[in-house]
Parts: C-alpha cells; sequence; structure tokens
C-alpha cells in the first residue's frame, strides 16, 4: 500500500519536473537502493541484532534552490542475537529541500513500520533536518550528507528518531548514469505500553539508477 | 627605269634610316646619310662606297639604324646589277656584318636585286649570330609580371638572357632561357617567387646563343637601366600572444575537494557512532563497518578530488575564441594588403644600345 502511494508520488514528481528538466533547469535521478542493514532493538527487557538486506527506491529532482525527494526501502532482518530485532521494516517520506545544493534546510513527512513480536506497527513522522552537496570539483564526484530529526505524528506506536546519512556519489558527465555508495543510520525509539523500544537501523547502502539531464 | 627604280629605293631608304631621328635636328650622320645616297642615286658607287663606310664605324646612340642602313648601301654599292661595278667578296664581308647587327635584315625591295638577296642568304647562312631586340621604356605590373624583349637569330637556338650590374655590387642574374626557334621572346622580371633578382640600376643585358648542332656561341648586349623600388609588405602576425589568452579551467582545487572529503569520511563515522548508541543497546556494540564506509568515503573522495581538472569558464572560452577570430582577421587582413601590394607594383626597364 505504502510502496503503491510513493510509486504514485514519484510518478507525480517526474510529472511535474519534466518541462524543468528539458530545459536544463532541474537535476532528475531515479535509483535503486540497497541498504545492507544491521538492525539493533531492545523489547521487553531483551536486547538483540539482525542483519537484512533493506530494497527500494528514490526519486530525487533538485533544482538550484530547492528539491524534492521520496524515498522507500523495506525489507526483513534475521535474527543475529536474540529475537528482538527480527522482523520487517518499512519506511516511505516525502522531503522537500530548500536553500542552495551546498547546505539547505529538510521537511518532510514519512511513515514507517515495522512487524515483529507485536505484530504491525504502522506511524507517521515529521521530518526536519538539513543538507549538504559538494561538488569535488569537475571530476564528476559529490560528497553529500543529510542529517534529520523525525518527530512522530501518531501512530500506532509513535516514535522519533534521527536519521544521519552520507554519501559519496558519482556522475560521469558523458551518460546519464549515477551511482552512489554511502552510509546510513537511524535511530528510533519508540513508546509502547511495555516501555521505550530503542531501534537501531545502520548500515552501508548503495544507489544505482539513471539521471536526466 | 631600273635605275629610277632604285634612286627610288635607296630615297626610302636613307628616310627610312632616318626616321628614329626625325624629329631631331639634322646630325652630321644624316649628312652622311644623305651624300651616300646622292651618290648611290648617281650611281657613284665608289663615292657611295666611302661615304658608307663612315657610318659603318660611327659610334654612338642611335648608331644601330645608321650601321644597318649604311651596310645595306655599302653592301648595294658594292654587288650592283651593274657587273663591271661588283666585288662580290667585299659585298659578302659587309652582308656578315650586317647579319650579325640585324640577323632578320633583308635588303630593301628595290635596291636589291637577285644576285644580292643570294649573296646575304648565302652570308646569313654562314654566320651564327643573335640580336637582342628592345627599345623604349617598359613597365613591369605586379610582382609576378615581367617584360618581354625579342631575341633573334640566325638559326635555331638556345638563348638565355643574363643581367650584368653596371654600377652594383652583384653578381650575374639569370632572367630566362628558351630554346628551339629562330625567334623567341624572353622575359625580364624583377622578382621571381618572391626573392628580388634586380634592384634599381643599370645593368648590361646580355643574350647568348649557344648553336646546339655546330657548337658555335654569340651574344648580343643592351643596357637596361631598371627602376624597381623595394616592394612594401605588412608584417604577417606567426603566432597570437598567448599572454592575452584567458584560462579556459579554473584551477582544480584539489586541497578543498580533498577536505570535504575527509570531512565526509567524518560524518559517517559520527553516524555510526553517535547515532546507533543508545543506552539500552550499548551492550550489543556499534556498527563497526561505518569506520570501514568512513575510510572507504573519504578514500574514494580523496581521489576523485584529484581527478579534479578545474571548471570549464565558458566566459573566457568565448573571449578566446574572439581573439583566435581576431588573429584570423588580422592575418587574413595582412595578406590581402600584400597581395594588394604585390599586384600593384611596379617597375620600369629603359633600354639603351650598347654597340656591338
Amino acid at each position: 500500500m505504502m510502496g503503491r502511494a510513493f510509486m504514485l508520488g514519484s510518478a507525480a514528481v517526474v510529472l511535474a519536473c519534466t518541462p524543468a528538466v528539458a530545459q536544463r533547469s532541474i537535476d532528475l535521478s531515479l535509483h535503486g537502493l540497497g541498504v545492507f542493514s544491521r538492525r539493533s532493538a531492545a523489547f521487553d527487557g531483551g536486547a538483540g541484532s539482525g542483519s537484512g538486506r533493506l530494497a527500494g527506491g528514490e526519486l530525487l529532482a533538485r533544482a538550484r534552490l530547492w528539491g524534492v525527494s521520496l524515498r522507500w526501502v523495506g525489507g526483513e532482518f534475521e535474527a543475529d542475537s536474540g529475537n528482538a530485532a527480527v522482523g520487517s521494516v518499512a519506511e516511505g517520506e516525502i522531503d522537500l529541500a530548500l536553500g542552495p545544493r551546498a547546505f539547505g534546510g529538510i521537511f518532510g513527512y514519512g511513515r514507517r513500520s515495522y512487524t515483529g513480536a507485536v505484530g504491525t506497527r504502522r506511524w507517521s513522522l515529521l521530518r526536519v533536518g538539513a543538507a549538504t552537496q559538494l561538488p569535488l570539483g569537475t571530476s564528476g564526484f559529490r560528497a553529500e550528507a543529510r542529517a534529520l530529526r523525525a518527530l512522530t505524528l501518531g501512530g500506532e506506536a509513535g516514535g522519533s528518531g534521527t536519521i544521519v546519512e552520507t554519501r559519496l556519489a558519482y556522475a560521469p558527465s558523458h551518460l546519464p548514469l549515477s551511482i552512489a555508495v554511502g552510509y546510513r543510520a537511524s535511530s528510533f525509539s519508540s513508546e509502547a505500553t511495555t516501555g521505550t523500544r530503542p531501534e537501531d537501523v545502520t548500515g552501508p547502502l548503495i544507489a544505482i539508477g539513471v539521471r536526466w539531464p | 627605269m631600273r635605275k629610277l627604280m632604285n634612286r627610288v629605293a635607296i630615297a626610302t631608304l636613307v628616310l627610312a634610316a632616318l626616321l628614329p631621328v626625325a624629329s631631331s635636328a639634322q646630325t652630321p650622320m644624316d649628312e652622311l646619310l644623305r651624300r651616300a645616297r646622292e651618290a648611290l642615286n648617281n650611281l657613284e658607287y665608289e663615292r657611295a662606297d666611302s661615304i658608307a663606310r663612315s657610318l659603318v664605324t660611327a659610334t654612338g646612340p642611335g648608331t644601330r639604324a645608321y650601321r644597318t642602313t649604311g651596310l645595306q648601301i655599302l653592301a648595294a654599292a658594292l654587288y650592283p646589277d651593274e657587273q663591271w661595278a661588283q666585288k662580290p667578296d667585299s659585298a659578302r664581308k659587309y652582308l656578315t656584318q650586317l647579319v650579325r647587327l640585324s640577323p632578320d635584315v633583308s635588303m630593301p625591295d628595290g635596291v636589291t636585286w637577285p644576285g644580292l638577296d643570294s649573296l646575304l642568304e648565302d652570308a646569313r647562312r654562314r654566320t651564327f649570330a643573335v640580336r637582342l631586340d628592345a627599345a623604349g621604356q617598359d613597365t613591369i605590373l605586379g610582382v609576378d609580371g615581367s617584360v618581354r624583349v625579342r631575341v633573334v637569330a640566325t638559326r635555331p637556338a638556345r638563348f638565355r638572357l643574363v643581367a650584368e650590374p653596371i654600377d652594383l655590387a652583384g653578381t650575374v642574374v639569370h632572367l630566362d632561357s628558351a630554346s628551339g626557334r629562330v625567334e623567341m621572346e624572353l622575359a625580364i622580371p624583377v622578382f621571381r617567387e618572391d626573392v628580388r633578382l634586380l634592384e634599381s640600376g643599370r645593368y648590361r643585358l646580355r643574350v647568348i646563343a649557344d648553336d646546339p648542332v655546330s657548337d658555335l656561341r654569340t651574344e648580343d648586349l643592351m643596357i637596361a637601366t631598371v627602376v624597381a623600388p623595394q616592394l612594401r609588405r605588412v608584417s604577417i602576425p606567426v603566432v597570437l600572444d598567448s599572454t592575452q589568452l584567458l584560462p579556459e579551467r579554473s584551477a582544480p582545487r584539489r586541497w578543498r575537494n580533498g577536505a570535504i572529503g575527509m570531512g565526509l569520511g567524518f560524518v559517517t563515522v559520527l553516524a555510526g557512532s553517535v547515532v546507533g548508541s543508545s543506552n539500552e543497546l550499548s551492550g550489543l556494540g556499534g556498527d563497526g563497518r561505518a569506520y570501514w564506509m568512513a575510510g572507504a568515503l573519504a578514500t574514494g573522495a580523496v581521489l576523485g578530488a584529484l581527478l579534479d581538472s578545474g571548471a570549464s569558464l565558458p566566459e573566457n572560452a568565448e573571449y578566446n575564441r574572439g581573439l583566435h577570430r581576431g588573429f584570423a582577421e588580422s592575418v587574413r587582413d595582412a595578406q590581402e594588403e600584400n597581395r594588394r601590394l604585390r599586384d600593384t607594383y611596379r617597375a620600369t626597364v629603359r633600354y639603351e644600345e650598347a654597340g656591338k
């Protein structure tokens, strides 16, 4: 359901940006996303960790002073130690970036869910943060970093968190290709009737896709 | 009747000899011609012979025409139709001189008779002579231009035309050559392939004729006064002054970019160690892969920074293109101006007899 919504949102962004892309005033890229994640979670007095590969996609549209991004990832975690981290996680988000690429603010909306021993929990998040994109000269490489605070907007298991992501992106000038490797770390602390449930999801990420122009 | 015709012809001959100096006053040479004519008209062959000899030995400007006419009168006086007055050996000697002076000469109608014509042809056949035929003044137009002078010989020959400086220091200049016919035209250029051949000054123009059959050589001379001003040229720029060019790429900022890469690694370490480390989960340990990724990202970013070749500067590139266009235009203008100067170049050659 969430995936379909984000796909529709992506299509809407693409259509909206098409004239600007044609004029080369907006960079548009579509990536497949993979995060080789490690999930650490505590539940009911026990803590455990698990590994899983989150897969998804992202659509990024960036103009000189603003940008829009849509992202969705999800995947299963298998236990490495204990059972607290076992389950599946899904995240979807739409962010609006304001300001120049070198440094701008991020305001967005996200949905997060996990399915574990307690069943499925979903909640909404308000996302606020900052991001930077710094080209490394004319090499085609670009350093990217963003840090966000995700504030719960309520739901079945409202929990706030922090997300930090770094990337080294490469876009060759002669090919419509875009590749990025990076590291993503998120830390959430969900409130439940049984108490606070902290959860970290960290891991290297890779994004490969196409870009226009 | 025949004698009457002889007289008319000789009068015509004398008149023709006077033509080059017709506009000037009567000279002692004209007086001699007049007296020779009278003697020939009165059948006083010995007197005509004597007067004509003084014409033949005369020197000075315009004497070639007098000498030619004198030799014609002399030959006619020495070999008239009247058998008692014929002196064929002497006539042949002067006809040989006449042919040397003017290889394509013929005896005027009326004066001559078949016997004299045969004697002239015999002298021409036995004599190898060449004449350089030019008079007055010629103008050479353009650097590639030239004037042509006529050369005539008694038989087909190889001709070479050279100029020997008289008042100037310098060596003999080869001007032109041709072969194969009795009569040809040879060129006098001032430049050859943009190399100057003749400076302003007086030259001895020498035509040398070689008979390829008999290996005989003969020549003729004229004096030529050349007025050949210096050819003006506009200097053509060779290369564009590179100091005027602006850099078309900015200098690579490798230190800055390297610092960004290091910063990316640092933030990645922070992400792994700070974000993923709440109290309840501290017992599980952090994600050590963050350090590896931090190292990889920093290394990749630094390598990427080293690949930076600087940003292109389109304004400077356009400015440089304008400079190149301007340079090409200035080269074209200079070449065009030089072409015009070459085409409008003028030199003159004035000829004088050198005697023989």
